[in-house]
């Protein structure tokens, strides 16, 4: 009887070892993945790691000077940054935008970034247009396209467009 | 410009060659645009004839275009004319263009009706449109067709989400009734959906300009309706049909091509069913390199036995390339056999080959087996007409590669589907002249 007592005791123990390492969750682009690592360079030359926000809730933003939708909902971003960005989240503290332009000019894209007031300071490109690695890496075709992450660097929405980024927010919140 | 072609074959191209936008995912992306107020700005898109016509009679309904460079449109539906859909121009341009389909999922969903003429197209065989209509039915629409006037009239004050199993994983299908979806109240799921790269190119720009589509990829899709969709930037993938074709025409000539920016990962079985005819390509980042071949050996199966290439539905080969696969095998060392499932007629055009020289047995409507010439003589240049699209790049590359002069008539079928062709593979070092 104790020797079965010991297997179950064992089999539960390899279970929830199992479970535990089955939770790490696999990169992707999806809801629920690991959100892949991006690592590109702000227009002051800095290579800008998406890692090294951890901690914080983060939006990573793909965008462009050249795309009229892009710029008609730098606004949302904006305000949403200035509300949340000291925010304190369920788990993880402070909100911040990693944003990805698509932009080819480098000029263009510094501009609209100043005109836009797009103040947070991770702002990257490779300057690729369309064909920009890290539009690739997460197989963007069309834009603005977003994906939200919390603490964790985990996926929990995409193209949040309008107050649903708010919405979204408010939700890590509580 | 002359409405046929004039090929001296025989000649060896070299270099790189870009593909075009995809012309499948144009059509689709272009409707979609009637979705939103909002601007939305699509590139890549290919300079051809079938998607011209849908731009030309999206402005004719009063959307605002505006060119941003080549290849790059943006439109704006921010005032569509719905009195337009009752004129006869309306009708006569809808007619010509079986993509004009694709408009009546955004219309219904965005301002409760459209409707359509019955539609044309291609002779390849008859293609019906029930899938669609079915679907807007089972969404709440009212449907009707008028035996007079010969339109089909959708109309629905709401739309309902709902469950549906279509009867077939139709591409055009699957887009209207997603494009419907995407507006009506509550929950869509659709099984037995499309799920090819251009269907999921479609989805993921809604989603971006603000739908909520689950399922992306599969054919099980699921969509919660949302009150409205805003602008975006959308960048079209690359022609996968036209890249096939390139495959072909560089082993079929001995050519050492580059086909630059290919969209690899977007291309599903292609490559894998161009290498089991024995072409050899090496993917370079995202180009996909060709070597000059002077011999390509047809694969068998593991047991030995004759190496069959059919078409299916999307993850399977498409039946667009088809007559390329078969055109390419006519110099290939080995046999196969070529069975198109999804389509009739689409094999006719092999009478051309035969009388080009190239060995091939026309087992019925639906099958062809190859029985590869290993080079050991060209095929003979003369004068063919095209009958379709697809079959009219096949009949091309027969002609790029053969002995002599080819005459190819009703090239309209060509230019319909590849972009300033002639133009760009003389660039490469063919011979192809316009005449008329």
């Amino acid at each position: 009887m104790k020797r079965i007592n010991l297997m179950l005791l064992m089999i539960g123990v390899a279970t929830f070892a199992f479970g535990f390492i089955y939770q790490s969750n696999p990169q992707g682009t999806n809801v629920g993945d690991k959100a892949i690592d991006l690592a590109f360079t702000s227009p002051e030359g800095k290579t800008i790691a998406l890692s090294s926000l951890r901690g914080k809730v983060v939006l990573i933003d793909f965008w462009a000077s050249w795309c009229g939708p892009c710029r008609m909902e730098n606004p949302n971003l904006v305000a949403a940054y200035n509300k949340y960005k000291d925010a304190k989240f369920k788990s993880g503290k402070g909100f911040t935008i990693y944003s990805v332009s698509l932009d080819q000019n480098k000029d263009a894209w510094m501009k609209a970034i100043k005109q836009d007031n797009l103040s947070w300071s991770y702002h990257v490109s490779d300057l690729g247009g369309w064909q920009s690695k890290p539009a690739q890496i997460y197989r963007v075709n069309s834009i603005p396209a977003s994906y939200l992450l919390d603490d964790k660097g985990v996926i929990v929405g995409k193209n949040l467009r309008g107050p649903a980024l708010e919405q979204a927010l408010e939700k890590l919140m509580k | 410009m002359g409405n046929s072609f004039e090929v001296t074959g025989g000649l060896t191209l070299k270099g790189d060659i870009i593909p075009q936008g995809a012309k499948n995912e144009a059509l689709q992306i272009i409707c979609a645009v009637l979705l939103t107020p909002q601007p939305v700005t699509i590139s890549n898109i290919p300079d051809i004839r079938d998607v011209n016509k849908l731009i030309e009679l999206l402005a004719n309904m009063g959307v605002r275009l505006t060119r941003k460079g080549e290849g790059i449109i943006e439109f704006q539906a921010d005032n569509v004319n719905l009195d337009f859909l009752e004129t006869t121009d309306f009708a006569k341009q809808a007619a010509a263009l079986r993509g004009s389909i694709m408009i009546v999922g955004p219309l219904l969903a965005r301002f409760g009706k459209a409707h359509i003429p019955k539609p044309g197209g291609d002779k390849i065989g008859r293609r019906r449109l029930d899938t669609h209509f079915i679907g807007f039915m089972n969404l709440g629409a009212k449907f009707d067709f008028d035996s007079k006037d010969e339109f089909y009239k959708v109309e629905a004050k709401e739309l309902r989400g709902a469950y549906m199993l279509l009867d077939e994983a139709s591409v055009t299908g699957t887009a209207n009734i997603v494009m419907a979806a995407v507006l009506a109240k509550g929950r869509t799921t659709i099984y037995n959906a499309a799920c090819e790269p251009y269907i999921q190119q479609l989805c993921k720009m809604l989603n971006n300009m603000g739908a909520k589509i689950s399922g992306i990829g599969s054919n099980l899709l699921i969509i919660d309706g949302v009150d409205g969709l805003g602008g975006c930037s959308h960048r079209m993938l690359p022609d996968m049909i036209e890249i096939g074709s390139f495959i072909g025409l560089a082993a079929m000539t001995g050519s050492e091509i580059t086909i630059k920016d290919a969209g690899i990962e977007h291309l599903g079985v292609i490559p894998g069913v161009f290498r089991r005819l024995g072409i050899n390509m090496e993917f370079r980042g995202d180009d996909i390199h060709i070597p000059a071949q002077d011999h390509y050996e047809i694969d068998t199966f593991i047991d030995g036995s004759i190496l069959t290439i059919a078409d299916a539905i999307w993850p399977g080969f498409t039946p667009d390339l088809l007559s390329v696969v078969l055109v390419t095998a006519t110099q290939a060392n080995g046999t196969v056999l070529i069975h198109q499932k999804m389509f009739e007629s689409r094999l006719f055009f092999v009478d051309k080959l035969i009388d080009m020289g190239a060995q091939i047995i026309l087992c019925d409507p639906h099958r062809a087996t190859v029985i590869g010439l290993n080079r050991k003589h060209a095929l003979r240049g003369i004068q063919m007409t095209s009958p379709d699209i697809r079959a009219g790049v096949a009949l091309l590359i027969a002609a790029l590669s053969a002995d002599g002069k080819s005459i190819i008539h009703n090239i309209e079928q060509i230019d319909r589907g590849y972009q300033k062709i002639d133009e760009r593979l003389n660039k490469l070092g063919a011979k192809i002249k316009r005449v008329s």
